[in-house]
């Protein structure tokens, strides 16, 4: 099941928030050469901050990170909005009911066979916690390489803005709706069956 | 219109396409607008056993979408040149599009590649820009923008090109999942048992007799016909009769 941290709760599970550093760095500067700062094996940015939240699913075995996802409120500082908000043709969307997804990501631990299921989990983790929080909209800033795969999963996604190739990658904004609508129109594809979401009571009781 | 309203536009009328042609035409438009002569939009698919005639096939399996010269179309099925065609080599190792003048940084091109692309040219697809598609668990596909020999493609549309074939795959990729369902939700298909059991029934013999025949209990005959009914869901043994004849299941010619 998938955990929801807030910023200040990740100092309380420093064996799973670390494990989930090191994949971010694995995955973001090892793998896909992103052009981002990293600390001793860790990525970290600015934006991991007590405002952030986090969706992350623990090894059932190790406890260690498998995936994760940051979602960042857009009210305050966030990627889209102060780094890339070239990549939106109007006004960078902010509200209270708009959150940036950032930073989602599959352990390269995760075993080939075990990554559909795992991303669709992901996925699922979202839809929840976002119709749980009344968010209407997720902005994010997207490789274009991922893009089909996203649009694959059946949810209604709008662009912001045209691409834009910068440091080697093609990258745009979308805007990502949800309603109660979502899991529903969520594609065969990205299904995942069950809900994936730990409440934050079962949250406490697993950390007593 | 801006870029970014026509690529709105053409998602909602992608999302909403009815047929393999509607989406045909759309593709066809947005491609003039953006400044290219041809697309095509295709899963990486060997089409040898389809034919020529592909201008706009979608199956269960895959979708193959163009307006190249029918010529091109034909030399390239018959040749099998899918398989070792440069630009779907390309997009099968990088993620994001990419322009045909960056495909000697993509790919190793061989002598075999320099050749394909110059009969290419000759057949009138001179340049372009590819959007590959990779969904995991899928097929890998791509959405081309050609230009002919008098223009050169449309540099300043490339990344809303790049857009628009995003979305028109995911456009196809939906006919492909409707296409699907359609002949999922169709023939219910008997076993051998069941079968035999309902044409024997369908000659008026009682569980009895065909246990006889068939070397069973009348108990075992009236549990295969039960079963051959629920897969029809229908209440009595005679719909089933019909139905497996109605729709070939049992050819009539076995009834006499």
């Amino acid at each position: 099941m998938f955990q929801h941290l807030t910023g200040r709760q990740t100092r309380s599970w420093p064996r799973l928030c670390n494990s989930m550093y090191v994949d971010r760095k694995r995955v973001f500067i090892d793998s896909l050469k992103w052009d981002i700062p990293h600390e001793g094996g860790r990525e970290i940015d600015q934006y991991d901050t007590a405002q952030a939240d986090y969706l992350i699913l623990a090894d059932r075995l190790t406890g260690e990170h498998r995936a994760s996802v940051r979602l960042l409120p857009t009210t305050g500082p966030h990627i889209l909005g102060e780094v890339f908000p070239y990549l939106c043709d109007g006004a960078v969307p902010r509200g209270l009911h708009i959150m940036e997804i950032t930073r989602f990501v599959l352990s390269p631990d995760v075993r080939r066979r075990e990554k559909q299921a795992t991303r669709n989990m992901l996925g699922r983790a979202m839809i929840e916690f976002g119709q749980s929080q009344g968010v209407e909209q997720f902005t994010a800033v997207c490789e274009m390489g991922f893009l089909s795969q996203l649009l694959a999963s059946g949810w209604q996604i709008e662009p912001l803005g045209m691409p834009q190739v910068v440091a080697g990658s093609t990258i745009g904004a979308v805007l990502i709706h949800l309603d109660q609508s979502s899991l529903g129109r969520t594609s065969d594809a990205w299904q995942y069956a069950a809900p994936v979401l730990t409440t934050d009571r079962e949250i406490t009781n697993l950390a007593a | 219109m801006s870029q970014l309203a026509d690529v709105q536009k053409f998602n909602e009328l992608a999302k909403a396409v009815a047929s393999p042609s509607d989406l045909h035409r759309l593709m066809q438009e947005i491609s003039r607008e953006m400044g290219f002569d041809h697309f095509a939009l295709v899963h990486h698919v060997d089409l040898r056993p389809r034919g020529t005639l592909v201008d706009h096939l979608v199956t269960r399996d895959f979708m193959a979408l163009t307006d190249y010269p029918q010529a091109w179309i034909e030399e390239y099925i018959e040749n099998k040149i899918v398989s070792n065609d440069p630009v779907l080599l390309a997009s099968q190792r990088t993620m994001a599009g990419f322009a045909w003048s960056k495909i000697p940084k993509i790919i190793k091109m061989t002598s075999a590649h320099r050749e394909l692309t110059e009969r290419t040219r000759q057949a009138g697809i001179c340049d372009g820009f590819t959007v590959p598609a990779h969904v995991p668990g899928e097929m890998i596909g791509s959405c081309n923008f050609a230009v002919g020999p008098t223009h050169s493609p449309p540099e300043d549309n490339f990344m809303m090109a790049q857009l628009i074939g995003a979305f028109a795959f995911e456009g196809g990729r939906q006919l492909v999942a409707r296409m699907r369902d359609i002949q999922d939700a169709s023939p219910v298909k008997l076993t051998q048992r069941q079968m035999e059991c309902i044409v024997l029934v369908a000659k008026g013999k009682s569980d009895w007799e065909i246990g006889k025949i068939l070397g069973l209990s009348p108990e075992t005959v009236a549990s295969y016909i039960k079963s051959a009914r629920e897969r029809y869901d229908v209440p009595a043994r005679i719909q089933v009769v019909l139905r497996a004849c109605f729709d070939g299941t049992i050819p009539l010619s076995e009834l006499f």
